[in-house]
């Protein structure tokens, strides 16, 4: 009996109205068409995909920064697709975000200590010398010191600004983290520290994370388990050493190959490139989004969108062609 | 017990940590009055401010005469070492005159500029965190009253109001409100599509905490240079309305008042009409010396072209 996940997305659309001519046909972006997945306690889910391809606003559709067009996010089996503002808050309270842009995300006008601990103060969990306390806890588990409080933002670097945004989500004690593209905009050298504090982090606290990055390597490096996104749908998921030892999906493949690899030895390895661009999410390609580029389509590619073939481990993934390959 | 009481210093000294403390502010304020002293124009802006404050501060001090004092000395005396700007047609010494004058026009300055500054800011702040018909309401009424000019919409709050010098103020700053909701509209609708502005959101903040603690605090530089630029127009807006008569009356020492009251006599007596005249141009170049000091100041563009 597996314990109830934290996180469950059933079949999860996002839409956004397009401004069209006056009188025009009303036009829709789908960013997000379809998503299910599901996190449980301690774990991480890696969602990989190219820029553009819906992972962001899976990740704002579950803050509700946007609301979501169509299907269920169950927190801990719980819908809050229907929720209003008021009825998020204890909701947000125990679902935490760490932006992508550590310069962006922190207010400037505000200090770090007030930054760090404004999440105590809005859901009324602790005040005065209480809140000090926590916040300068919270300080020292991020690698920051507790004297740091009194600076503003940008007296701060890349990463330890980063550790603040890392440190506002953890001060509520939530359950799930979402953690947006958190290192993409850090240096390389700083990105390994970061991504090894948050791995720290959410082993000791038990913590569910949904990982959203472009990034295989990093993605390899945290997730227990991977999911892979194109053209807001998912074309394969399942556990990180299925995802990256035996990819299915004929895109995925095409994203592993572009990885790069340290190692001469290794340096024919077979490259998959890929032509063409993502095609545009107003008006996607028939069939299965994938074809338009995929090095193995076939007729029926074009006319029916193809359904999940399940391998083992919870390993899964959508093409006609490799379905029958390996079934065969 | 020792234990305890350096415990209890540490807290202190992390509790003025938490909130945003006064030396982490004042860090901020002397940076950005460094920055603006750096600015020569700016500098002598300041000076000259500071100059127009301390006359109106401590008028009765520096003028030799009362303000209102008939035959100070003989009417109409060109300056001398007895009367510096000379005499008007009563015998009133103009320096004393042109000092308290001062009083009034830093009266002027902080109401009108008080009130558009207030008022717009809100107007604006509110039209662009609430969107919606929040915002189309407010904003198409702040574009109703931007497109009469500032004086129309003035005359009209005064012969609506009556002439006083009082009611010049409250004229002058209804007719500024439109300009300030613009920026301050503007500006906010930049701030709310930061990540800061989400991450406050997301964390459950109020309408309350997203708009007075994290998008004001962000939308105040731009306004501040603004309102500081602004004073000059109101100080020269009330002078034009109390020259056609219709703000300060007689025997005030109101410089457009003055300047109007002169009109009779400037052929054989400029100086009666030069020095409050002086005067007006003068404040109205500091605070504008000042303003352009600040913006550069605070625009990162600008320092990084130095």
């Amino acid at each position: 009996m597996t314990p109830m996940p934290i996180l469950e997305l059933d079949g999860l659309v996002k839409r956004f109205p397009i401004k069209s001519r006056l009188f025009g046909p009303k036009q829709w972006l789908t960013a997000v068409n379809g998503v299910s997945l599901e996190i449980r306690a301690g774990e991480t889910l890696g969602l990989v995909g190219e820029s553009g391809c819906g992972k962001s606003t899976v990740g704002k559709a579950i803050m509700k920064l946007h609301d979501p067009s169509d299907g269920r996010i169950l927190i801990k089996g719980k819908d809050i697709a229907p929720l209003t503002r008021a009825g998020m808050k204890p909701v947000w309270r125990k679902v935490q975000t760490i932006f992508q842009d550590p310069f962006a995300s922190l207010n400037p006008r505000m200090t770090a200590g007030a930054i760090v601990g404004e999440p105590l103060t809005i859901h009324g969990l602790a005040k005065g010398a209480e809140k000090v306390r926590i916040v300068s806890d919270t300080f020292r588990k991020v690698g920051l010191r507790p004297d740091q409080m009194d600076r503003f933002a940008h007296e701060f670097s890349g990463g330890q600004r980063q550790r603040l945004s890392i440190a506002r989500a953890l001060v509520v004690g939530p359950d799930l983290i979402i953690a947006d593209e958190p290192v993409s905009a850090l240096d390389v050298s700083i990105q390994a520290s970061v991504i090894n504090l948050l791995i720290r982090l959410q082993k000791e606290m038990g913590l569910a994370m949904l990982f959203i990055s472009h990034d295989m390597s990093v993605v390899e490096h945290v997730s227990h388990r991977v999911a892979v996104m194109y053209l807001g749908r998912l074309v394969e998921s399942g556990p990180r050493d299925q995802i990256f030892r035996n990819p299915q999906h004929p895109y995925t493949r095409a994203l592993l190959s572009a990885v790069p690899v340290a190692d001469p030895s290794r340096r024919g390895r077979e490259r998959i490139v890929l032509k063409g661009d993502v095609p545009s999410p107003i008006d996607p390609p028939s069939g299965c989004p994938f074809r338009t580029r995929c090095p193995i389509a076939e007729d029926v590619c074009a006319s029916a969108m193809p359904g999940v073939t399940a391998l083992s481990h919870g390993h899964g993934f959508a093409c006609h062609v490799r379905a029958r390959e390996v079934v065969a | 017990m020792q234990e305890r009481l350096k415990s209890a210093v540490n807290l202190a000294t992390a509790a003025s940590d938490v909130a945003p403390s006064r030396s982490a502010l004042g860090r901020r304020t002397l940076a950005l009055f460094s920055a603006v002293t750096a600015n020569r124009g700016a500098r002598v802006g300041l000076l000259l401010v500071l100059t127009l404050v301390i006359a109106a501060v401590f008028a009765p001090w520096i003028a030799p005469y009362g303000p209102s004092q008939m035959g100070a000395g003989m009417s109409l005396t060109p300056p001398s070492a007895d009367h510096w700007f000379g005499t008007d047609e009563f015998g009133r010494d103009m320096f004393s005159r042109v000092v308290h004058g001062a009083r009034l026009t830093i009266q002027v300055g902080l109401i009108a500029v008080g009130i558009s500054l207030t008022v717009g800011t809100l107007t604006g702040l509110v039209a662009g965190y609430a969107g919606g018909w929040t915002e189309r309401i407010l904003m198409r009424l702040v574009d109703v009253v931007f497109s009469f000019t500032e004086t129309l919409i003035a005359l009209a709050a005064v012969a609506v109001l009556g002439p006083s010098l009082t009611n010049a103020m409250v004229a002058v700053g209804i007719a500024a409100i439109p300009f300030y909701a613009r920026v301050a509209y503007s500006v906010t609708l930049v701030e709310r599509n930061r990540a800061y502005f989400d991450a406050a959101y997301v964390a459950g903040a109020g309408h309350f905490r997203l708009v007075f603690i994290h998008l004001l605090p962000n939308i105040l530089p731009p306004l501040i240079v603004v309102a500081t630029l602004g004073v000059s127009s109101a100080v020269l807006a009330a002078a034009g309305l109390s020259f056609l008569g219709l703000g300060a009356q007689p025997p005030s020492p109101e410089w457009g008042a003055m300047l109007s009251a002169a009109r009779d006599y400037f052929t054989q007596a400029p100086w009666i009409m030069i020095y409050p005249g002086l005067a007006i141009m003068v404040t109205v170049l500091a605070f504008n010396l000042l303003g352009d000091g600040i913006r550069e100041a605070l625009d990162p563009r600008q320092k990084a072209r130095q």
